[in-house]
């Protein structure tokens, strides 16, 4: 039978291999891959605690979570300095 | 059925995201962390969370994980290979060893206990009842991270453009 503790187990393996990933890699896209790895594992375990205690609020709290990486990946994309572009006549 | 299951998937998210970490080619990173999202959705159904399990495949694996490789593609972005991808050794030593420690008090989480689940009541994480919750009591959080999602709009116009006139 699976209990809660398999799940925090799982949350927990998923959110190391997302430490593991920020700290030892360079490149900016898999840095953020990683942060969406954390950010899964979180959610995961709300789901858990949702579905244990029988209360919702846990699922909207991942609907946000979910919101902010959006937000979060739309303004990573602008963080290669090949999507901003060279300023021509001095910038803004 | 439901340990097969979990095993299954929960080995497959595992086994993906660690190929999402150590591959070296971003696009590899990126297909390994679709499937990774994939897995974590079908473990979310087994939660009776059905309207996040499709949430999780619609928003993460459809929309942020297809910007993340249409940043990757269109722009060609390219690791260096060998140890230029990676930082020094004993920085990488360090990392791991601090995680794994980090790993400890989570797996402690449950306090030693076995917490089990309850039978879920009729109805629970539909989309009706998460629906009903989000536009009752959690209206002003749904409209910030509207306003928040309004404003990551707005801030990557102004980010990208050279000259605002």
């Amino acid at each position: 039978m699976i209990t809660v503790n398999h799940y925090i187990a799982l949350s927990a393996v998923l959110f190391v291999i997302g430490v593991v990933g920020v700290l030892t890699r360079r490149n900016i896209i898999i840095v953020m891959m990683s942060i969406e790895i954390m950010l899964n594992a979180a959610n995961l375990l709300l789901v858990t605690f949702a579905r244990q205690s029988g209360d919702m609020t846990g699922h909207v709290f991942v609907f946000m979570v979910m919101a902010v990486a959006a937000a979060e990946a739309a303004r990573g994309a602008c963080d290669h300095p090949r999507v901003v572009q060279e300023p021509r006549d001095g910038g803004y | 059925m439901e340990i097969l299951m979990f095993n299954l998937l929960g080995g497959l998210s595992v086994a993906l995201a660690l190929g999402a970490i150590i591959s070296k080619r971003p696009v590899n990173s990126a297909i390994n962390l679709i499937g990774t999202m994939f897995c974590l959705a079908g473990l979310f159904a087994m939660q009776d969370a059905h309207l996040i399990a499709a949430l999780q495949v619609l928003v993460y694996a459809g929309a942020i994980m297809a910007l993340f490789l249409f940043v990757i593609m269109l722009l060609n972005v390219r690791e260096k290979v060998g140890a230029e991808s990676r930082r020094q050794p004993y920085w990488q030593l360090l990392a791991v060893v601090s995680a794994g420690a980090l790993f400890v008090p989570l797996v402690t989480l449950g306090g030693g206990k076995i917490l089990k689940f309850k039978e879920a009541a009729s109805g629970f994480g539909t989309t009706a009842a998460v629906g009903r919750l989000l536009y009752t009591d959690y209206i002003l959080p749904f409209e910030i991270a509207s306003v928040l999602l309004l404003a990551a709009l707005v801030g990557a116009v102004i980010l990208t453009k050279t000259k605002i006139r």
